[in-house]
């Protein structure tokens, strides 16, 4: 026999799809500019993280998802892109990010549940080894329970679950058989308050990870390249 | 008995494997091999500072405090004849974990975990030609019985949803078993009786888990064997080569009972070793990830799978 350690290695690549649902009512806006920063420059930091872990990127996808309130303004609760793959789709990503304004949305709760059903119905990666979906949920307030606002809108997505529990099915946990996301690709991170119904998400569904924040205060206690670690490690 | 351990770490001072674990008391034909994988994504948050000033993990913290209670329940149990169970061991993890340094955590969450660590390990008896072992293990490291038969056989089963070797290596899924200070856990067992000689082993992920092929780690140990003059050449070729390839920190124990001396066992080994190569390498090992790759992949794990599971298959009857 001879050495054939190159021949050993496989694959250390993982394929990471990022859905980023932001919050963008007028509590984010002091914190919504180092979101926005943050995410531009997420390839290079990621990429860089990762490469201190041993391992590297194979495709790095990011939809991101905004959204504020459909009881204050169904025209604007929801904006979206599709996955933008970076580097190569930075320039639309930077303008659609660029784009957002933290404005409106009125009292709490937002319409967080309805972007984070959306998010989990996404269109992820099927086909690369070493998948990994991640849903980054930045909120400081409350959610409306699903089918409670909007739900007669015209701008209201369709497709969305009625209730809490259609969407936990959507999430899957072990054995689960109406699960849109894989169980092994998974993984939910919430930058959101100790309320409902991230207090709850976060301990019942299986594969979350969440840094508490104060309701109503933005997120601006966390930095964001701890963010940035929290979402590496969750790979 | 011919021991050897191989430990290796991408982040010098911060691997989250411990040091793998061989211990053999003589008195009694006794003894134990274990690995330890901090698990850092579930570890990551900060759980001690070093004399240096450097933090570590959970994870870090975690797989180091695995192996200590993994030996001092391996002690115990040879000296007082006494609380040897799985069920006792997983007490003592319990209870040496609640006692290890950590930091509270801002971060929630089902995935975090306090100090969370995988073990897999062989406890062995031997005596009059043969060997019982037992095998302990929580989370998705690794025990295997190496044969010159039947090559290498798993004697462990993944605490994953997925069972299936090939998709694990193809998609690194979470555990849904794993040690750690916070959550409940279990150590599953096999028990089984083979013939001496014997090589047992175990491994954590980055030795088999970066891998084309499940059979491509099987390759790694006869060839590195292969080239070796004495278990310390043999441990020394292993640990340059998972450096190279892997993309995690390694950690390996390993014993070999009842050869004469190392040229036997390597002796032994040379032609599973020859005909492992010449099957790898027939229809040609394709050298890029992609379609080609996964029908090789598919085909190679569906004709290796068969002897790899055999003792899992078996252990059910008790004895091979």
């Amino acid at each position: 026999m001879t050495a054939v350690h190159t021949e050993y290695q496989g694959n250390l690549q993982y394929a990471a799809d990022i859905v980023l649902c932001i919050d963008a009512t007028g509590s984010m806006s002091p914190v919504l500019e180092s979101v926005k920063e943050s995410a531009l420059n997420f390839h290079d930091r990621l990429t860089e993280v990762m490469e201190k872990k041993g391992k590297s990127i194979s495709q790095l996808r990011l939809k991101t998802i905004v959204f504020r309130d459909f009881g204050d303004d169904p025209d604007d609760a929801i904006e979206q892109t599709d996955f933008l793959e970076l580097p190569a789709q930075a320039a639309q990503f930077e303008s659609f990010l660029r784009g957002i304004r933290a404005t409106g949305g009125g009292d709490v709760p937002e319409s967080g549940l309805e972007a984070l059903s959306l998010a989990i119905k996404a269109p992820w990666e099927r086909g690369l080894d070493r998948r990994r979906h991640v849903i980054v949920m930045f909120t400081d307030a409350p959610a409306h329970p699903l089918g409670s606002v909007g739900v007669e809108q015209q701008t209201y997505p369709a497709g969305i679950p009625r209730s809490y529990d259609d969407l936990f099915e959507l999430w899957g946990y072990a054995g689960s058989q109406g699960a849109v996301m894989e169980q092994s690709a998974k993984r939910l991170v919430l930058f959101a308050p100790d309320e409902q119904p991230w207090e709850d998400i976060a301990k019942d569904w299986d594969l979350t990870l969440q840094f508490p924040s104060k309701a109503g205060m933005g997120l601006e206690e966390f930095e964001m390249s701890e963010i940035i670690d929290t979402i590496a490690n969750s790979l | 008995m011919f021991a050897l351990s191989v430990w290796t770490e991408v982040r010098p001072g911060f691997g989250e494997d411990a040091h793998p674990l061989v211990a053999f008391h003589r008195a009694g034909g006794e003894g134990v091999l274990a690995v330890f994988d901090g698990s850092g994504g579930a570890g990551a948050a900060p759980a001690w500072e070093a004399p240096d000033g450097d933090t570590r993990s959970g994870a870090w913290v975690g797989s180091r405090v695995a192996r200590l209670a993994v030996e001092s329940w391996f002690h115990r149990a040879v000296t007082r004849r006494d609380g040897d169970s799985p069920d006792a061991l997983r007490d003592d993890l319990g209870d040496l974990l609640a006692l290890a340094p950590s930091q509270h955590s801002k971060i929630t969450g089902t995935m975090r975990r306090s100090l969370p660590t995988t073990l897999a390990g062989l406890r062995f008896w031997t005596a009059s030609g043969e060997i019982r072992w037992q095998a302990l293990w929580a989370g998705d490291s690794r025990a295997y019985v190496l044969s010159p038969r039947f090559g290498l056989q798993a004697v462990t089963r993944d605490h994953t949803e997925e069972t299936d070797t090939l998709e694990l290596l193809r998609s690194d899924p979470p555990m849904t078993n794993v040690i750690s200070r916070d959550r409940p856990f279990h150590i599953e067992t096999q028990r089984m009786t083979l013939h001496l000689p014997c090589v047992l082993l175990a491994a954590t992920d980055g030795f088999f888990g970066y891998v084309h092929t499940p059979a491509d780690f099987e390759l790694l140990l006869l060839d590195t064997l292969s080239r070796a003059g004495d278990m310390a050449g043999w441990a020394t070729e292993l640990h340059r080569l998972v450096s190279d390839y892997s993309g995690d920190d390694a950690s390996l124990s390993l014993v070999a009972l009842g050869y004469a001396d190392f040229e036997q066992l390597r002796h032994a080994f040379m032609p599973r070793g020859e005909t492992l190569t010449a099957w790898l390498r027939r229809g040609g090992r394709p050298s890029v990830e992609g379609d080609a790759m996964r029908r090789w992949q598919d085909r190679t794990w569906a004709e290796y799978r068969g002897d790899y599971e055999r003792l899992l298959r078996s252990t059910k009857e008790g004895s091979a």
